[in-house]
């Protein structure tokens, strides 16, 4: 547990670093997302007095872009008895700023919870005893997963992050459905969930995601329906 | 744009590290084998009954191979039944065992010297592939009339009928073993059966009715040493509820047919004894009615006789009851001739033998006195003797006596007459009816007494 903690402050801290970092660098070599001076000036020149809206236009270009990226995430929900972490890739490609269509890959770890622990070694002790009609746990724990998916990217916006920059960010829905390896044989996954996309520059994005998977696993007892929320960051790559 | 490429490492790297650790497929290793268990657990269901295993050691018995240094006959087991006892007329079926202790040395059993009509042979069974058994159906009269019980002896051996190489089958075949053995008959105890009287229901008096009994004697024929024995008698169950009469003895008048004392053979183990209900020189007891008084006015006498036959081995029939009507040809008063010891319908005469028949004139009519007319019989060869007296006890009976020294030269003629006699009871002054009876005198077949050729021959050693 505290290797897993660790892990994902140390990804957020890369992200955050990264972001900020080139907010700060990039203001006079890149077109930065704070550093339009047009825009600066006319707003400048404006009335104090006067309020005016001003939305700028998305500054990174996502018209017909491949990004390319890499994710962890944390499973909750599902199965009381497993403890779930996942490594994932994914390739989208940016119709235009609004709509993306991609292909994502999760790679499953798995552990057992310390209720899970316990119920096993009980259930191994009962029937080494040679009891009879014990509790019987059983688990259909996952491997991998490949999904198609489709993003919609509604809000957008720029946000200060701690004074270090100025970011752009969008928040998007997304949806996916693709096959799911258990234990116990491969089955459908449907998906469903929303995120935030945070790009730092015309190249580099870093994306927070929650995720609803739904699928059916298969234990001893039969079938049943397993229901999960998966939380990752990841880091992106647009060509 | 360098910083952005270090960057970019660093997180790539940083996602790499995130899934090192703790990162496995499988958390339960041995899970393939609780589910093989859940799922013997799922079939077995909740409520079946457990199935408690607990090792228990013992110790495995360890084959010992015994050397044998030496064999001798006994390497031949011959084991018979305890106790082989046959009846006689009845099958049975003992067991005889023959077994090899030699590992590969077969045998077979051969029986010498067996009872006629006994077999010998294998009857191997799954739990004894060495049995033989023994069947035999002794014949009637295999045990003599005199014993009960017959002893054989006969011997069964013990023949080498394969050996595996490496065993010297002549130095088995020269201790090939023998075993005498023995079994008893026993002498056949079945009892009579079938026994039938013929004796009609209804006689009449003064005559001399033959009759059969004939009865079967399991095992008991011709050729037996032994024949079965007949015995009538009277049970003296004279009163029967519902009669008005007394039922007397009967088998007083019951006598065996001179001609045939033996009882003749009619095969299939049956015999056939021939009698006489003799009413005529047996005097027939005047009836009685439940109190015992004499009814004067009866025309019947009833009388009833116990038949039973027993075999040689002292087993019998069960008793059979003969009810006999005798028809009265004269009053009951009237006198009546007993000459019980005749025991035929005629006198047989031998000459040269002295013959003495006593028999007795009774009347019913108790006071009364009896006059007897004999007639004169001096004139017959030999000049017998014919008297009677009254009895001391009675002058209601007569006791009679003929003596008759029969003259060697009497011949057939001479010797075949008939005796005329006349009895009268007197009580208070009315005379019954007269009784006639005539006694015939006939030769007898016998030769004559050796009185008559011891003279003759003495005369000539003279």
């Amino acid at each position: 547990m505290k290797n897993l903690i660790s892990n994902v402050i140390l990804i957020a801290s890369l992200t955050l670093i990264t972001s900020v970092g080139f907010a700060k660098s990039t203001s006079d070599e890149l077109d930065t997302l704070g550093g339009n001076d047009k825009l600066m000036d006319m707003a400048n020149s404006m009335d104090p007095g006067n309020r005016s809206r001003i939305v700028q236009k998305r500054i990174v270009d996502r018209n017909n872009t491949f990004e390319f990226g890499g994710n962890y995430g944390m499973v909750a929900g599902g199965d009381s008895y497993l403890k779930t972490q996942n490594l994932g890739a994914s390739i989208d490609f940016h119709i235009n700023p609004r709509v993306s269509v991609g292909v994502r890959y999760y790679d499953y770890g798995n552990q057992l919870t310390p209720e899970g622990q316990r119920v096993f070694q009980e259930a191994r002790n009962a029937y080494n005893a040679g009891g009879q009609s014990y509790a019987i746990p059983d688990i259909d724990y996952p491997l991998h997963s490949t999904m198609g998916t489709v993003s919609w990217y509604p809000v957008y916006g720029k946000t200060n992050l701690l004074d270090w920059g100025i970011a752009q960010f969008d928040m998007y829905l997304i949806g996916g459905y693709g096959q799911i390896a258990l234990s116990s044989g491969s089955t459908n996954l449907a998906m469903a969930g929303t995120g935030v996309a945070l790009w730092m520059t015309k190249h580099l994005s870093a994306r927070a995601e929650i995720r609803y998977q739904a699928y059916k696993d298969q234990i001893i007892t039969g079938p049943r329906d397993i229901n999960t929320v998966n939380m990752s960051l990841g880091l992106g790559f647009l060509l | 744009m360098r910083m952005t490429s270090l960057l970019t490492i660093c997180g790539l790297t940083s996602l790499m590290l995130a899934g090192c650790g703790q990162y496995e497929k499988n958390p339960v290793p041995d899970l393939a084998k609780m589910r093989a268990d859940g799922q013997s657990e799922i079939n077995k269901g909740p409520d079946k009954p457990q199935v408690i295993t607990k090792t228990v050691y013992v110790d495995k018995p360890v084959p010992v191979v015994q050397q044998q240094t030496a064999v001798d006959q006994n390497f031949v087991i011959i084991a018979a039944d305890s106790d082989m006892n046959f009846n006689e007329g009845q099958a049975a079926t003992f067991a005889i065992t023959g077994r090899s202790l030699i590992q590969g040395v077969s045998i077979k059993l051969v029986a010498q010297n067996l009872p006629a009509g006994a077999v010998f042979q294998a009857a191997p069974t799954a739990q004894n592939p060495d049995r033989y058994t023994l069947t035999w159906t002794p014949p009637y009269n295999t045990v003599a009339s005199n014993t009960v019980i017959r002893s054989y002896k006969f011997k069964v051996s013990a023949q080498i009928t394969n050996v595996t190489p490496g065993i010297d089958r002549k130095a088995l075949e020269a201790l090939s073993r023998q075993k005498e053995l023995s079994l008893l008959v026993l002498k056949n105890q079945a009892a009579p059966t079938d026994l039938v009287v013929t004796l009609p229901a209804s006689v009449n008096e003064n005559a001399l009715t033959p009759f059969q009994v004939t009865v079967r004697v399991p095992g008991v024929d011709d050729q037996s040493g032994q024949t079965p024995k007949l015995v009538i008698s009277y049970d003296r169950l004279m009163m029967i509820q519902g009669n008005t009469y007394r039922e007397l003895d009967g088998s007083r008048h019951v006598i065996a047919d001179q001609n045939h004392l033996d009882p003749k053979y009619l095969g299939d183990y049956r015999w056939q004894f021939s009698l006489f209900f003799d009413t005529k020189n047996i005097s027939v007891q005047p009836p009685e009615d439940t109190k015992g008084n004499v009814v004067a006015t009866a025309d019947v006498a009833h009388v009833r006789l116990n038949v039973k036959a027993y075999a040689p081995s002292g087993s019998s029939t069960p008793e059979i009851v003969k009810l006999v009507q005798i028809i009265l040809t004269k009053p009951v008063d009237a006198p009546r001739f007993d000459l019980s010891g005749l025991g035929k319908e005629s006198l047989e005469l031998t000459p040269g033998q002295t013959v003495n028949l006593n028999f007795v004139i009774t009347s019913s009519a108790s006071g009364s006195n009896l006059k007897v007319e004999l007639p004169n019989v001096k004139t017959l060869p030999g000049s017998p003797s014919l008297s009677c007296k009254a009895s001391a006890l009675s002058a209601a009976k007569q006791e009679c006596q003929l003596s008759w020294k029969v003259p060697c030269t009497a011949n057939d003629n001479d010797l075949s007459q008939q005796i005329s006699m006349n009895a009268v009871a007197l009580s208070a002054g009315r005379s019954s009816e007269a009784t006639a009876y005539v006694l015939k005198t006939v030769r007898s077949q016998n030769e004559k007494a050796a009185s008559c050729t011891a003279a003759p021959a003495a005369g000539v050693a003279k």
